[in-house]
């Protein structure tokens, strides 16, 4: 019991915010059982019931592991060097995300052909690199060709590399957060967007989603003093996500209501995009951060549970296991197609669930060993230990 | 119009067609609530009389042009003609068929306009957003295309059907398909154009086992596909049928 308690402390590190690691994993989580066409369990996931998903949260925790990390090397060995490693850590999600479209076009691709589905090549915007593979390929390195699913690295990467260029402003909260206010309020009024080879912007528009990021920053390096009485902020934050609910429960579920609904309201719903963040779900995102704020201390003895453990693992060692997630959905997805009865949904949940802990085990076991390792005065690769994700 | 004769004639017509909760198909029993059109299709009915002349243009992707895409006498708008033509021999059906893979309604709108311009056409067929689900384009300019292509159709004097997608977990799970619903019920709420409501029937269907071309083996796929384009013809059919006799009825 006490040798099963020391292994699960070792590897799961608790010297840190564990609500952050926590939503992180809930958020890779969400993310498997959300790209399961017929999976119950993506009927219980956040989208449900507000108008944000796990992508927000991703993002939104991806700012704040950031700043976390190369916020304290800035400090202490300033911008170049702290700049350096945003760039690496860059970098390794780039060739992480190449070899993941790798993996995950022969996947589809493979499947489409062998189960006589070329719809999934469509669905998956895969049928783009069957009619011209090179120009494919080529686009795909460059970031302008991204089928679904495989829109959240280019995100992330782009973000990061942002981040490096405004790294030192995390001193001036005030400044850095107008900055990007603006350049978020200017991407909106102006539809501005990053270019894909297909014609269109990018599925998650960098330059409005860096809002996020920033605000994950900066919550992380500079928390701010909120001015306004918390009362007032719980009864804001419940509003909004009452109406958020009242959307996601009641109104897209009856489409037919949608003629009974004044137009302008109507038009409005229509125009809440996640592509550009639109305001309201950035508004629905920031009602969560401050109910977690509210309700979820950081050292809340939950956090610190069995149950907790393996999400707080996933959402430390979130590439791997963001990628693990990207494949083993499209395996589920196989499995239910087959069936989709009770003991298929337990079986490709449970599995996945395994699966995904598999992969977080075996990186924080590397990751204990590295620091070890160097603990010892061993030869080993110096571990980061600025790791964000 | 004036004469009740297409509504009694529709009417008739509808008696023939083999369909229905007790129909002869087992696979493409309609559930009663896709049975009939709620809203009434006037040009339709003065059209579908003996001698008359009901030219149909139908627009749409991929499905429209058959199972795969690429044989058009098997897919639904052309298996609606077959049915129609059944139900209706005395009077002169054709059908013209517009449209392609991965069109989206905004893309159909000029062939919309010239097809209406070219000939004259008593009712439009008009299959649509699935491609903007999939891409996820935004909904509201969506609405805008919808609304934009009622008018045309309106001005042209035709009748208008709206077809929505066909249901699939996919669309259901990894797309924002409630959103496109959403716009295809507000504009078939205007006068002159009604839902087909291909989502829910076919989602009927999923449910009650018969048409699951997300679960089927893949030997029996296409012959399935092909099949249920023929149930969504049929009951497309019967839905025009019941719309002329609404047109009928109520104008007396």
């Amino acid at each position: 019991m006490s040798g099963n308690n020391r292994n699960r402390l070792t590897l799961v590190r608790t010297n840190r915010d564990l609500r952050v690691d926590f939503f992180r994993g809930l958020a890779l989580w969400w993310i498997f059982t959300d790209h399961i066409p017929g999976n119950a369990l993506g009927r219980v996931s956040l989208r449900n019931f507000t108008l944000s998903d796990a992508t927000e949260v991703f993002v939104l925790l991806a700012g704040y592991g950031a700043a976390l990390a190369y916020g304290r090397t800035l400090d202490r060995a300033g911008w170049l060097y702290s700049g350096a490693d945003v760039v690496r850590r860059a970098w390794t999600l780039y060739v992480a995300h190449i070899f993941l479209f790798v993996l995950f076009a022969a996947q589809v691709g493979a499947s489409a052909a062998a189960l006589n589905r070329g719809a999934y090549l469509e669905e998956i915007h895969l049928d783009v690199l069957a009619n011209a593979p090179y120009r494919a390929l080529l686009d795909s390195l460059f970031l302008l060709f991204q089928p679904a699913y495989l829109n959240v690295l280019p995100l992330y990467i782009v973000l990061l590399l942002m981040f490096a260029l405004v790294l030192p402003l995390l001193r001036r909260p005030a400044l850095l957060f107008a900055l990007s206010f603006g350049l978020y309020a200017l991407t909106r009024l102006l539809h501005l967007n990053l270019p894909t080879a297909g014609g269109g912007g990018w599925f998650f528009n960098p330059l409005a989603w860096q809002l996020l990021f920033v605000l994950g920053a900066l919550l992380a390096y500079a928390p701010p003093n909120i001015p306004l009485p918390p009362r007032l902020l719980d009864i804001a934050a419940a509003a909004v996500l009452l109406a958020g609910l009242l959307i996601a429960r009641v109104v897209w579920p009856y489409p037919a209501l949608a003629a009974h609904l004044p137009p302008w309201l109507l038009a409005w719903l229509l125009d809440v995009d996640k592509t550009g963040l639109h305001p309201y779900r950035f508004a629905c995102i920031l009602a969560l951060l401050w109910a977690v704020h509210r309700l979820v201390p950081p050292r809340a003895a939950w956090l610190q549970s069995r149950l907790a453990a393996p999400f707080l693992l996933a959402g430390q060692h979130s590439l791997p296991v963001f990628c693990s997630g990207i494949l083993l959905s499209f395996l589920g997805r196989l499995a239910m197609e087959r069936s989709d009865g009770a003991a298929m949904q337990g079986f490709v949940n449970l599995a996945g669930g395994i699966g995904l802990l598999a992969v977080a085990t075996i990186a924080a076991w590397y990751r204990a060993k590295g620091a070890a390792s160097s603990r010892a005065g061993l030869p080993a690769r110096a571990p980061s230990g600025t790791e964000s994700s | 119009m004036k004469s009740p004769v297409p509504g009694i004639l529709a009417a008739a017509l509808l008696a023939l067609l083999p369909l229905g909760a007790d129909g002869a198909a087992p696979l493409c029993a309609l559930p009663p609530e896709f049975a009939a059109s709620n809203q009434p299709t006037p040009r339709v009915a003065a059209l579908l009389r003996p001698g008359g002349d009901l030219a149909i243009l139908a627009l749409g992707t991929a499905s429209s042009f058959g199972p795969d895409g690429r044989q058009p006498r098997l897919g639904f708008p052309a298996r609606m003609a077959a049915a129609l033509r059944k139900a209706a021999p005395e009077a002169r059906i054709t059908l013209t068929l517009k449209g392609g893979r991965g069109l989206t309604a905004a893309a159909m709108l000029p062939m919309l306009r010239g097809a209406l311009r070219s000939s004259k056409v008593g009712l439009v067929i008009w299959q649509t957003g699935t491609v903007e689900a999939v891409r996820d384009s935004p909904p509201g300019n969506f609405l805008a295309a919808l609304a934009e292509g009622l008018s045309i159709v309106r001005a042209a004097g035709a009748d208008l059907i709206l077809v929505d997608p066909q249901f699939s977990r996919f669309l259901r799970t990894d797309t924002n398909i409630d959103a496109y619903e959403s716009a295809f019920h507000e504009v078939a709420f205007e006068p002159g154009v009604v839902l087909f409501a291909r989502y829910e029937l076919t989602h009927a269907w999923v449910d009650a086992g018969s048409f699951d071309l997300e679960r089927a083996r893949s030997s029996a796929t296409p012959a399935l596909a092909a099949a249920m384009q023929d149930c969504i013809g049929q009951a497309l059919a019967h839905f025009i049928l019941s719309g002329a006799e609404k047109a009928g009825g109520s104008s007396r």
